[in-house]
């Protein structure tokens, strides 16, 4: 049931380690002055480095140690190890480090060329044509801010070093990354490293490349100092100077048909990717294929800029980029039928692109979206369209906020984009191995070690072979034994890790009774050809699978306080062929409260460069107790299976802006969401009435 | 600062600054690594230990105030019937555990079921306000402890 | 060293308490010590030099009640408070401190440390506020009662309290027929915007006998004097009497001390949706 996490872990004679870090947000290292070490206790910096001092993913790199240019404030500038920690801690209080500060990048629509990281554009057709002139034009920008992705246990790694092997414990969603960059810091040969991955828990896609970072840290003082070391972040560490999700400004401008069907869209996104992205390009695509949904429409421009700032290097959380798309998209278009006065079902249901259509990319449709079922689902689950003209009503014809009761519902949709054909699969192999065993014991080695895709390979296994799922185990523990992997992701679990193991299976069962055990199957995942998507180009079919789904949203708002009450969540989608309806559900519950953590709780300021919690010397989680109720519901599918875990994050967001948008009247366009915001929403639409 | 109290039955000392957090000496001086140093503000549940009869989280308790104090953690509690009916609920349930806050799930089921084996599905929510679990949903940990709830009953013999 | 110096006095009578602040200058007091850890954090607690710790001294963790007065000692814990239960506590009271942490938090948060709690006031102020609450303080050499609007001053200089100590909390068992708690901002964590409002109204043959209107946060308020303008009327009240009143509270509340902002709306806004309550 339960694992090592790495905090728990410790080693005779270990040194803990405390990092080095800039105190200014942008400048030049002049000079790092080390303080009187004490015996046993050692400091070390870029210079020490006797490889690469890098760390790369996916054709982005940073520096282990800064070695000249500062980038941000609390940037890793070195490390000193020793047995007492409360010493080390002091110890780097006493580093006097030299720099020159220079003026910080800002972040807005004005940025120099030399800021930007990344580039995408997609274009179809004349869209400033229609724009210039229709006299039917809605413009938005949406504002999302930094989040903390807030696992149970914030980073950490722990390395020891003898004469044969460096022995690395870390949790991490990339264990072969961590051997790699390891290998090219320390110019060792990664057959000399051996990654143990620790216990995960819900990583929500912050531990892909950082524990990487941590690990040449801490491996580079182990070897040096010939002892273990351990360097774990604190909450408060983890959170100040870990990724957060970039913070990103989205514009859309649309023109409307007097159809009410969209003519041309405009889209330009620019997302603050700190100091550097290491996943910036996979964000960049991904944020670009999904900023116009699957809405029929004629001509289209997509711009987005990644744009180097001076704060932590920014990433990924729960999704790739589409959750923020998605929130500015559906709150746009909810937006443009309000004032249209459309049904947004049935607008939705004649817009919407499907099977044999023509995506943003240009590539044909191949799969049934189904949204007309899903729509069913959700509607008639949450009795959206009565509800919605009501309210529609009740809103436009009351005489003030205290004429209640104030209530919004709305409907997105979106997908989850599952396998994306990027650099991070495109160089990433996945297998899976499983043995027989005389006794009927069954092994299973993989890379991936999650409890919850466990659990699901587990009853896969059991009910393929036939047996109980207690004779299963999972081996492969660490880079030396288990199969080489790419990142544990969200969709590469289900959609990849699964049908490996429902092969396995199926060979066994084929040969089991014909040929002695033990029987040991391997497969291995090919990464399709990546003749249908044109990276560059970004033309083709850019995922492996999508997963549609559909959300509603009621709330009712208390004028008082601003405060609003969820009167109920519903979501439908068609995630395939399912292994596990239970594990599927608990998936997507576990993840709404999350999302709504996201949009109304959490909130990061960043005052010169320094990440703080806005309000509060604690961060706000939403506590999973306010929800009072929610739905979720399956569409019954033989396809491949296919990834759950940021449908909510995807969909959330916007259906409750758009909720919300229907109760005041003006479009949400910021996240995150409090009370304070709407009160100033509503005080300026107060003013202008 | 010597602080004597009783820790999983025992009574031991500790010689430690008084300003350690209650999490951190049991970890450091006890070696009893199933309360998690996490969030610090005692909102996520991982480190929770039984003090007297109610669950605390030990994160936000210097060490000092538990001077002459009865702290049983999940280690201690693990011996008991009463966590094998919990544990059994929870499996039931199909509650997801990766292991971290498995300190506030399992004590925090333990006081409810105290106080009252039919504890009503509100009063179970309320309770798991203390605890941010991202490897399971409400639903299934509520359903847990109602379980949890049957399987002692049955042990006692309760009708 | 942090704490490297710190000392730990740990009392087991009020005696000794008073014997310690007598002996000891510059000592802190701490109950549940929960909203030291809520500021902090780092890996150990940063503590003062010299702390005196309350939460083992069983006088001050007693509750008693009477026909007239209910009382807690300042150690009671909150979770304690909720124990007794909704019937035995004043609904205000209990409807505050269920909003307050978690249910592990309020397992060693005291009701006096939260009242004692410097910035900005917490949960339980404004119920004890509305209440007429009265405070027992300590010094090392004697004790005296103060109401709970004294305890703290709204201008910005706190009175120097090292040397005292709240001894017994003293609330006066009333009945009221309106009793009504609303925490700004979400339960079970403190911001900038958290705050209480407190509203209690009683009627004798339809006329206003008494009403109690109190806010607290950053700032808090009770007036006495905004409440005397109502107290006598008739019920129930017409939305004209609810206009003027409005009027007035508008004065009462200077916007140099009350500044435009959400807190301020919030305020007038609950105080206008209690007033309707009578209406």
């Amino acid at each position: 049931m339960t694992g090592t996490f790495v905090t728990d872990i410790e080693f005779p004679e270990q040194n803990f380690g405390v990092l080095i870090r800039s105190s200014i947000q942008r400048g030049r290292l002049v000079d790092i002055k080390q303080p009187v070490l004490p015996d046993g206790y050692f400091m070390y910096t870029a210079t020490d480095i006797p490889g690469e001092n890098k760390l790369s993913a996916m054709g982005t790199t940073i520096p282990i140690f800064a070695a000249y240019d500062i980038q941000y404030f609390g940037e890793p500038l070195g490390i000193i190890v020793g047995p007492d920690l409360d010493i080390v801690h002091e110890l780097v209080s006493e580093v006097l480090i030299e720099s020159e500060t220079l003026e910080p990048l800002a972040f807005g629509e004005k940025f120099a060329s030399s800021q930007i990281l990344g580039k995408r554009i997609i274009t179809h057709g004349d869209p400033e044509a229609f724009l210039s002139n229709s006299s039917r034009v809605f413009e938005s920008t949406s504002d999302i801010g930094p989040q903390d992705h807030h696992y149970a246990e914030p980073l950490g790694t722990i390395v020891r070093f003898n004469k044969e092997k460096l022995d690395i414990h870390t949790a991490t969603q990339w264990p072969f990354h961590v051997r790699s960059t390891v290998s090219a810091v320390l110019d060792l040969d990664p057959e000399e490293i051996t990654v143990t991955p620790t216990s995960l828990g819900e990583s929500m896609d912050g531990k892909l490349w950082y524990p990487s970072l941590l690990s040449a840290q801490a491996s580079l003082a182990a070897v040096l100092s010939k002892q273990p070391v351990k360097l774990c972040f604190s909450r408060q560490e983890d959170f100040l100077f870990s990724g957060k999700s970039a913070p990103v400004q989205i514009r859309y401008r649309t023109s409307i048909a007097e159809d009410g069907s969209i003519d041309a869209m405009s889209v330009r996104i620019l997302i603050n990717s700190g100091s550097s992205g290491p996943l910036i390009d996979e964000i960049i695509d991904r944020m670009a294929v999904s900023a116009t949904g699957f809405y029929a429409i004629k001509a289209w421009r997509v711009e987005v800029f990644a744009l180097k700032t001076n704060l932590p290097p920014m990433g990924v959380l729960l999704g790739w980029g589409e959750a923020q798309t998605f929130f500015a998209l559906e709150t746009h278009i909810a937006q443009i039928l309000s004032d249209i006065g459309a049904s947004p079902v049935e607008w939705k249901i004649l817009n919407l692109i499907d099977k044999g259509h023509l995506t943003i990319t240009g590539s044909e449709l191949t799969e049934n979206l189904r949204f007309p079922e899903l729509f069913n689902i959700v509607c008639s689950e949450s009795d959206f369209p009565r509800k919605h003209t009501a309210y529609e009503l009740l809103n436009k014809k009351r005489t003030g906020y205290h004429d209640g009761p104030l209530r919004g519902i709305a409907v997105a949709i979106g997908y989850q984009g599952n396998g994306f054909l990027g650099k991070t699969y495109e160089n990433s192999a996945y297998s899976v191995e499983i043995t027989i065993e005389t006794d009927g014991q069954v092994h299973i080695k993989t890379g991936f070690h999650s409890s919850a895709m466990q659990q699901i390979l587990k009853k896969i296994t059991a009910e393929k072979l036939g047996i109980e799922e207690h004779m299963i185990s999972f081996t492969g523990i660490n880079t030396d034994i288990m199969s080489s992997t790419g990142p544990d992701t969200l969709s590469s679990k289900i959609i990849i890790l699964a049908p490996l193991v429902d092969k396995c299976c199926s060979t066994i069962q084929k040969q089991r009774f014909r040929q002695p055990l033990p029987i040991t199957v391997k497969k291995t995942y090919k990464s399709p050809k990546n003749d249908d998507w044109n990276a560059t180009a970004l033309k083709g079919k850019p995922f492996i699978s999508i997963t549609p789904a559909a959300c509603v949203i009621e709330l009712e708002m208390d004028p008082i306080l601003y405060n609003t009450t969820i009167r109920g969540i519903w979501i439908a989608s068609d995630p395939g062929k399912i292994y596990n309806k239970n594990a599927a559900a608990t998936t997507l519950r576990k993840t709404i409260p999350v999302a709504l953590s996201k949009l109304l709780a959490e909130h990061i300021i960043s005052k010169e460069g320094r990440l703080a919690p806005s309000d509060s010397v604690q961060y706000e989680i939403l506590s999973p107790d306010v929800i009072s109720s929610m739905s979720v519901s399956f569409l019954d599918s033989d396809e491949t299976p296919r990834g759950l875990g940021s449908i909510a994050l995807n969909l959330i967001p916007a259906a409750y802006a758009a909720a919300l948008a229907q109760i005041t009247g003006k479009q949400i366009c910021s996240i995150p969401l409090d009370p304070r915001y709407i009160y100033e929403i509503l005080e300026i639409t107060e003013k202008s009435e | 600062m010597i602080i004597p109290f009783e820790l999983n039955g025992k009574a031991v000392y500790i010689d430690s600054n008084p300003g350690e957090r209650l999490v951190h000496i049991l970890r450091k001086n006890f070696k009893l690594l199933e309360s998690k140093e996490s969030c610090l503000t005692g909102r996520c549940g991982s480190c929770m230990v039984l003090v007297g009869d109610n669950p605390v989280p030990s994160c936000i308790v210097p060490v000092f105030q538990v001077r002459n104090m009865s702290i049983v953690t999940i280690e201690g509690f693990r011996e008991t019937d009463d966590y094998d009916d919990i544990i059994k609920g929870f499996a039931a349930a199909g509650v997801t555990m990766c292991g971290f806050c498995n300190a506030g799930k399992i004590l925090i089921a333990h006081t409810i079921l105290t106080s009252d084996t039919r504890a009503t599905k509100d009063i179970v929510k309320g309770h798991f306000s203390g605890n941010m679990c991202r490897c399971t949903d409400l639903e299934s940990l509520i359903e847990g402890v109602l379980q949890s709830g049957n399987i002692r009953r049955k042990r006692q013999n309760v009708k | 060293m942090l704490n490297k110096y710190t000392t730990i006095y740990h009392a087991a009578s009020v005696s000794e308490v008073q014997m310690i602040l007598k002996n000891i200058t510059g000592v802190s007091i701490v109950a549940g010590c929960t909203e030291i850890a809520r500021r902090q954090t780092g890996r150990t607690l940063q503590l003062p030099a010299n702390v005196l710790a309350l939460a083992q001294v069983p006088e001050l963790s007693t509750m008693s009640k009477t026909e007239r007065y209910l009382e807690f000692g300042p150690c009671v814990t909150l979770g304690n408070i909720l124990q007794i239960g909704k019937k035995n506590i004043p609904e205000v009271l209990y409807e505050a401190v269920r909003t307050i942490g978690n249910p592990g938090i309020r397992s060693i948060a005291t009701l006096g440390g939260n009242i004692a709690a410097k910035g900005q006031r917490l949960s339980a102020f404004a119920p004890l506020l509305a209440l007429d609450a009265q405070l027992e303080i300590r010094t090392a050499f004697d004790a005296f009662w103060i109401p709970m609007s004294r305890y703290f001053s709204n201008t910005g200089r706190e009175q120097h309290k090292n040397a005292e100590f709240i001894s017994r909390i003293r609330i006066p068992t009333e009945t009221w027929d309106i009793s009504n708690y609303t925490r700004i901002s979400r339960s079970g964590i403190i911001s900038g915007t958290t705050a209480g409002f407190a509203f209690l109204a009683k009627s004798q043959k339809n006329i206003l006998s008494d009403i109690r209107i109190a806010y607290a946060g950053k700032f808090f308020f009770r007036k006495r004097e905004f409440e005397n303008l109502m107290i006598g009327r008739s019920l129930p009240l017409s939305e004209k009497d609810i206009i003027i009143l409005m009027d007035k509270a508008e004065l009462f509340f200077d916007k140099t001390l009350y500044p435009p902002s959400y807190e301020r709306k919030c305020l007038f806004n609950l105080l206008e949706e209690s007033l309707k309550m009578l209406t």
